[in-house]
């Protein structure tokens, strides 16, 4: 009953805490709108099947059922999905764990910070997505990959069972830089990592062990490195 | 008699109905809080619950549809009988054909006020049929359930459609006419897949 009470509790925090989505893609503005407009349409129409059922004609009743339980439904679901998926790219949504995440986020966004991931975020190498980018990996299975792993990560964040210092679950990947620096004029140019390049390939040693280190927070990072 | 008749049935059975309008609902309305505010917790609700409850909502949906359409346009509807009650009765306009799938009858002849039982029957056997043939026909026998009887019924407007279908029936059902008016059934007597002369 306390879990409960205490998932409760946090989901409603998350909600009034979490720092509004702010899109930019007309493309996405829309579909979230025909969303939002189907889900309520098709909560008032299944409203009205309840409460008036038993007044209605079965040729209305099969048509309202169609409309409020298949079509409207199915334009939620798929679009809801789509745009959720979206949304769950940005940084504002990973932050929405605030206990695990904000201090993350905080250091991308902290202007003086000289961690890797603010001079990312500064610089704007990365547009947009920035925590997305670089802990999805590429690849065919890479956004199922990351999504199962994310499913997992908010079950321990609302259970409470996660463990500070947080961790990556495995090492990060050095691919997970070469997706965008391997080939660029001043990765080549560089006599170390021409050298190296097969170690850095192999994985024998990462990238954040000369460049990192990746994020710069106040929680401890033992045995993370960084990476 | 009970009937359980196809398209004389509401449309789904109410219960299942509000299983969807329920389902629907939880799976709506956590669609609708995850676009107003996605954060993990809401996406998750809304794709880990609601999308696999908005699912179960068509598919029970949709199955009422398909099963209210498959009744509504089957060709046959299915009464139930008790022990004893009558199932067409001597002298009634002809308007139905009978199929036997459980349960035993027998084919019972009025003449002046002697009643005989000229057949029994089981599943598999059919009667009622040879009345259709005719216009204006009426039953020349009562066929009374001696079991828990349950018989698909064939309207007259399907068994002439049946009859389109498959044009051979017409002429075994008219070979089985002609061969019942030239050899009335016995009493006791097997009649065996074929019709009783229940119509004749």
């Amino acid at each position: 009953m306390m879990d409960t009470v205490g998932i409760l509790g946090a989901a409603l925090a998350a909600t009034l805490q979490s720092e509004p989505h702010v899109d930019v893609d007309p493309v996405l503005i829309l579909l979230r709108q025909l969303s939002i407009g189907s889900a309520a349409a098709g909560i008032a129409l299944v409203i009205i099947l309840i409460l008036f059922q038993r007044k209605m004609t079965e040729s209305l009743l099969k048509l309202l059922f169609f409309v409020g339980v298949l079509v409207l439904p199915s334009v939620s679901l798929a679009l809801g999905n789509l745009v959720g998926l979206q949304q769950a790219k940005k940084v504002e949504f990973c932050g929405s764990c605030h206990l695990t995440m904000m201090p993350y986020v905080n250091d991308m966004r902290h202007s003086e910070s000289a961690s890797l991931a603010a001079q990312h975020f500064r610089n704007r190498w990365i547009p947009d997505a920035q925590c997305y980018t670089c802990h999805a990996s590429y690849g065919l299975f890479g956004d199922v990959k990351a999504k199962m792993a994310g499913l997992s990560d908010v079950y321990k964040y609302y259970t409470r069972t996660y463990h500070v210092p947080i961790r990556l679950r495995q090492p990060y990947a050095n691919a997970e830089c070469l997706k965008c620096h391997e080939g660029t004029p001043k990765f080549v140019d560089s006599p170390a990592h021409a050298e190296l390049l097969p170690s850095i390939r192999a994985g024998e040693f990462s990238c954040v062990d000369c460049h990192g280190p990746a994020h710069v927070v106040e929680v401890t990072h033992a045995g993370t490195n960084g990476r | 008699m009970r009937v359980r008749t196809a398209g004389k049935r509401p449309f789904g059975a109410a219960g299942w109905l509000r299983v969807c309008e329920l389902l629907t609902l939880c799976g709506l309305s956590l669609s609708l809080y995850s676009m107003w505010q996605t954060n993990g917790l809401s996406f998750t609700l809304f794709t880990v619950v609601g999308t696999p409850l908005m699912v179960s909502s068509m598919v029970v949906l949709l199955y009422l549809y398909l099963d209210d359409m498959r009744k509504r346009y089957s060709l046959f509807s299915v009464e139930e009988y008790g022990p004893g009650e009558v199932i067409i009765a001597q002298g009634d306009p002809a308007d139905r054909a009978y199929f036997i799938q459980r349960g035993e009858v027998e084919v019972v002849r009025d003449e002046r006020g002697k009643q005989t039982q000229v057949a029994t029957m089981g599943p598999g056997s059919y009667f009622g049929e040879m009345a259709l043939l005719r216009p204006h026909a009426k039953r020349t026998a009562t066929v009374r359930a001696l079991s828990d009887v349950e018989v698909l019924v064939l309207g007259k407007e399907n068994f002439y459609r049946l009859l389109d279908a498959i044009p051979s029936l017409r002429l075994e059902f008219m070979a089985q006419t002609t061969e019942r008016r030239g050899k009335p059934l016995q009493e006791g007597e097997d009649s065996g897949k074929v019709a009783s002369n229940g119509d004749r």
